[in-house]
C-alpha cells in the first residue's frame, strides 16, 4: 500500500501571528527580527518580500532594501503558543506526527482515510480547522513521501493544497530549479549548476554513479528524492536530546563579569525548561565562539542528575574557565544541558547542602513564573546589570 | 646494606605493603618501597602520604642499612624467582644487587633519605580489638561510604568509641549503616574520628590472620598495628553529620522475611530496572510481597514472594543496588524491614544477631 504523507506549512507563520496580535499590520509590509545591528530576518512578509527581503538575511540589509517596513520584535511566548494549538490540531487526524519546526510538520496519513475521507477532504478539514480556531493559513503537500510532500506545500503556498499522485511525483518535480529540493543548499547549487543541471529532472537523469561522484553518499540520496523516491519514515515526535540556550553579544566582549552574568541568565532558563519538562541533566556543556567565529565547547559528566539552577551555573562557571583559552573576544556563549533523564528521584537521608529547600523554592518560583512570565521571579544576581 | 631473607617471607612483605603504592604518583619516591634492615629484622614500607603501611619480615642482616626500591619492579621479580634464600646488597650508588639461586638482577635504586618520614608509632597502650570482629564491622559499613570528593567528611567511615560500646557509621546522603558492639572492658580512651575509607579497605586485605589488633591515635594519624604490620592514616578532619536525627525512632509497619530469598528476588527484578536510577517497586501487603521494576520501551520484570506481615499495604521503591548492599552483608537467615510510609527512608536489619547492626535506606520517588 503506498504511504500517505501530508507536509502541513503554516504561511509566514511570526508574521500571521503578528498581525492577529496587531490587526493593523495586516496588508503592510512587516519584518520580524530584533532589530539590533547584528541581528538577522527571522521572518518577512509577503508585502516585505517583494522588495528582496528573505528570512535568515542580515536585518541592516533588509532595512536598506525595504525601509517602510514594520519592524516587529518577535513575540515567541505567544509562537509557541499557537505552534501548540496547531500541532493539537494536527493530533486529531493521525498518531503519526513529526514536527519538523514551529510551524511544520509531517503527518503520516496512511490508512486514516476511514476515519477523515480521502486525504483532500482531510487537508480541506484540517485548513477549516486551523483557520477557524486559530486564524492562520496553512499549505498541505501531499505525497507518498516527505521530500514530495514537503515540495508539494511549498508549491501550494499560499494557503493551497496540493496532492502529488502516486506515479506522478517525477513528472511534478522535472522542471523545478535544483534549488527547491531540500539538502540542495549555497553550497551544493552552484556545483550542481556549473555541470548544467539546473532542474530537479536534469539531477533525476543523470547517471547514478555520476551522481555519487559529485555528491558523496548526499547525491545517491539527492537523487532519489529528485525521481520522487523517499523512504524516510514519519518519525513521530521524538524527546527532546538536550536542552540549550545561546546569546550573540551586541557587542564582542571579554568582561568576565559580563560573561558570568551571561551565563548565569543561560543557566537560569535551561533549569527552568528543564523544570518545566520533568527532566534532569546529568551532562552540562558551554559554547563559545570568539569573534573570528571559531567554535570552542566544554561539557562536563554531573555526580547526580540535576535541574537546579545553582548546580548547573555553579558546573557552567567551571566550564567557562576551561574553555576560555583565547585573548580574543567573545561573540557568543551558549549552554545546554545533555543526557536528559525523566527518572524517579532518589530521596535524601542526610540533606547537607539544603537541596530539599533548594527544590522548593525552584517549585514555587516556577509556579509563579508560569502564571505572570518568566522574568517575574529571577536570583538577585540576575538584577543588577540589567539595571544599569 | 646487606641482607638475605627467605622468598615467601619477602613476598608476603612485598604484598602486604604493595597496596599502599598509588599508581598514579607525583613524586617518584612514592612508587618505591622503603626497605630497612636492622637487628635480624627487615622493614618495609610504603605510604601515598594519607595512607603508610608498614611490615616487617625475618631477615639475616650482614650489613644494616636502608634503600629504596620501585614496589612494582620489586613486586614483579620477587613473584617469578624460585622458592629459595634472596640476597641482596646495596652499593654507594643506590644500585641494588638481587641474587637467588642462579638469578641475578641489578635494579637502581633510589636513596632512603628522599622517603617521607612517617609519624613515629608511641609506644602507648592504645585499644585492642579482635581482628576478626573489626573487619566484619568494617565490611558491614564500607559500602555506604560517599565516592563524592566534594563531601569529604563523607568519604570516610566514623569510628567512635564510648563507654563500652565500639561503633562505626558511613552514610552517602541517600542511606546510611551503622554497626555497634560491645567491649569486655571498658576502654581508657575515648575515639570519635572519620577514617579515610582507603584506609579501611586495605586494612582489610592486611588482616587476615586470627589474634588482635592495637589501635592508637596519635596527632592528625590512626594507627592500627599487630606483631607484623602497621596502617598508618591521615584522618579526615570535619564533623560528621548528625546522624542520630535520620535514624527512625519507631517503624508501625513490619516485615520479616527470607533474607537470601529477598537478595536473590531483588537481583532477577533489578534486571529490568533502568541502568541510570535502577528503582525496584516493592509492594507489600497481608504476607506477601510483590517486587517489580520496568523500564520504558525496554520491558518490565515481577517476582512474588512470601513474608510475614500483617498491616496495611504499602508500596515502596529503592534502588536496588542499596537493598542488595545491605542484603549482602546481613548474615542472619531472617531479615526484618521497618517501614512507615513510601516517602520516610526503609530500616533493613538482621533477626536475632547479638550484634547491633542496621542499614537506613532513604526511597525513590514512585
Amino acid at each position: 500500500m503506498p504511504r500517505i504523507v501530508f507536509h502541513l506549512d503554516l504561511d509566514t507563520f511570526f508574521v500571521s501571528v503578528e498581525r492577529l496580535l496587531d490587526p493593523s499590520l495586516v496588508g503592510k509590509p512587516v519584518v520580524v527580527s530584533p532589530g539590533t545591528a547584528r541581528s538577522v530576518v527571522a521572518a518577512a512578509s509577503y508585502e516585505a518580500r517583494v522588495f528582496g527581503v528573505h528570512s535568515a538575511m542580515p536585518f541592516a540589509k533588509a532595512q536598506r532594501l525595504c525601509p517602510q517596513a514594520v519592524v516587529c520584535p518577535g513575540n515567541f511566548a505567544a509562537y509557541a503558543g499557537y505552534s501548540r494549538a496547531f500541532f493539537d490540531i494536527l493530533d486529531d487526524y493521525s498518531p503519526a506526527l513529526e514536527p519538523a519546526s514551529l510551524d511544520e510538520g509531517y503527518l503520516d496519513y496512511t490508512g486514516c482515510h476511514r476515519l477523515f475521507g480521502p486525504p483532500l477532504a482531510a487537508a480541506a478539514a484540517i485548513q477549516t480547522r486551523v483557520k477557524e480556531e486559530l486564524g492562520l493559513d496553512v499549505s498541505v503537500g501531499i505525497s507518498a513521501s516527505k521530500v514530495v510532500a514537503k515540495i508539494a506545500s511549498d508549491l501550494a503556498k499560499p494557503a493551497g493544497i496540493l496532492y502529488a499522485l502516486p506515479g506522478q511525483e517525477a513528472a511534478l518535480l522535472a522542471p523545478l530549479p535544483i534549488r527547491r529540493l531540500p539538502g540542495v543548499g549555497p553550497k551544493t547549487e552552484p556545483r550542481l549548476m556549473r555541470l548544467g543541471i539546473r532542474t530537479i529532472g536534469d539531477l533525476a537523469k543523470l547517471p547514478r554513479e555520476l551522481a555519487g561522484q559529485l555528491l558523496g553518499t548526499a547525491g545517491y540520496w539527492l537523487q532519489d528524492a529528485a525521481q520522487g523516491r523517499d523512504d524516510s519514515m514519519v518519525s513521530g515526535r521524538e524527546q527532546a536530546k538536550s536542552i540549550s540556550h545561546e546569546e550573540t553579544f551586541m557587542i564582542d566582549t571579554t568582561d568576565p563579569a559580563f560573561l558570568r552574568h551571561a551565563l548565569h541568565r543561560l543557566a537560569c532558563e535551561v533549569g527552568y525548561r528543564l523544570r518545566k519538562h520533568g527532566l534532569k541533566s546529568s551532562t552540562t556543556c558551554v559554547k563559545v565562539r570568539y569573534a573570528d567565529f571559531s567554535l570552542h565547547t566544554c561539557s562536563q559528566t554531573l555526580t547526580q542528575p540535576t535541574d537546579l539552577d545553582r548546580v548547573l551555573f555553579a558546573s557552567g562557571t567551571a566550564l567557562l574557565q576551561k574553555v576560555l583559552t583565547r585573548r580574543v573576544r567573545i561573540r557568543l556563549l551558549g549552554f545546554s544541558a545533555r543526557n536528559l533523564t525523566a527518572e524517579k528521584a532518589q530521596g535524601l537521608l542526610l540533606d547537607l547542602e539544603g537541596k530539599e529547600r533548594l527544590e522548593n523554592l525552584h517549585t514555587a518560583a516556577d509556579r509563579i513564573r508560569q502564571r505572570y512570565g518568566y522574568d517575574t521571579v529571577r536570583w538577585a544576581s540576575l538584577l543588577r546589570q540589567d539595571t544599569e | 646494606m646487606n641482607f638475605s631473607c627467605k622468598r615467601s617471607d619477602l613476598i608476603h612483605g612485598v604484598q602486604t605493603v604493595l597496596n599502599a603504592v598509588s599508581p598514579r604518583n607525583t613524586l617518584p619516591i612514592l612508587s618505591n618501597i622503603l626497605l630497612e634492615a636492622e637487628s635480624g629484622i627487615l622493614r618495609l614500607t610504603t605510604t601515598d602520604l594519607e595512607v603508610s603501611i608498614k611490615c616487617i619480615v625475618p631477615a639475616d642482616i650482614s650489613e644494616p642499612g636502608s634503600i629504596t626500591i620501585p614496589a612494582k619492579r620489586l613486586s614483579e621479580i620477587v613473584r617469578e624467582l624460585p622458592d629459595s634464600d634472596i640476597t641482596i646488597t646495596v652499593n654507594d650508588n643506590s644500585m641494588v644487587t638481587l641474587v637467588c639461586e642462579k638469578s641475578l638482577f641489578k635494579i637502581n635504586g633510589l636513596p632512603p633519605d628522599d622517603f617521607p618520614v612517617l609519624p613515629k608509632v608511641k609506644n602507648e597502650k592504645g585499644l585492642n580489638l579482635s581482628k576478626t570482629s573489626v573487619l566484619d564491622m568494617i565490611k558491614k559499613t564500607i559500602f555506604s561510604v560517599s565516592n563524592d570528593e566534594t563531601r569529604y567528611v563523607l568519604n570516610g567511615v566514623l569510628f567512635t568509641v564510648e563507654d563500652d560500646v565500639i561503633r562505626m557509621v558511613s552514610t552517602d546522603g541517600h542511606r546510611l549503616s551503622m554497626i555497634e558492639q560491645h567491649l569486655e572492658k571498658n576502654p581508657t580512651q575515648k575515639i570519635n574520628y572519620i577514617v579515610p575509607s582507603k584506609a579501611l579497605q586495605e586494612l582489610g586485605k592486611i588482616l587476615s590472620a586470627e589474634g588482635e589488633i592495637n589501635i592508637q591515635i596519635n596527632d592528625n594519624q590512626i594507627i592500627f598495628s599487630d606483631e607484623e604490620a602497621v596502617l598508618m592514616s591521615r584522618l579526615i578532619d570535619g564533623q560528621f553529620p548528625n546522624y542520630s536525627q535520620v535514624i527512625p525512632k519507631q517503624s508501625d509497619k513490619s516485615v520479616t522475611c527470607n533474607t537470601d530469598l529477598l537478595l536473590s528476588a531483588t537481583r532477577r527484578v533489578a534486571l529490568m530496572a533502568s541502568d541510570k536510577s535502577s528503582s525496584v517497586k516493592y509492594t507489600i501487603s497481608n504476607n506477601k510481597l510483590v517486587i517489580t521494576a520496568n523500564t520504558p520501551e525496554v520491558g518490565e520484570a515481577q517476582e512474588e514472594m512470601d513474608i510475614s506481615y500483617s498491616g496495611d499495604n504499602i508500596s515502596i521503591a529503592f534502588n536496588a543496588k542499596y537493598v542488595m548492599d545491605v542484603l549482602k552483608n546481613i548474615s542472619s537467615e531472617e531479615c526484618y524491614l521497618g517501614l512507615t510510609t513510601s516517602l520516610n527512608p526503609g530500616v533493613f536489619k538482621p533477626v536475632s544477631e547479638d550484634q547491633q547492626y542496621f542499614c537506613i535506606v532513604m526511597p525513590m520517588r514512585i
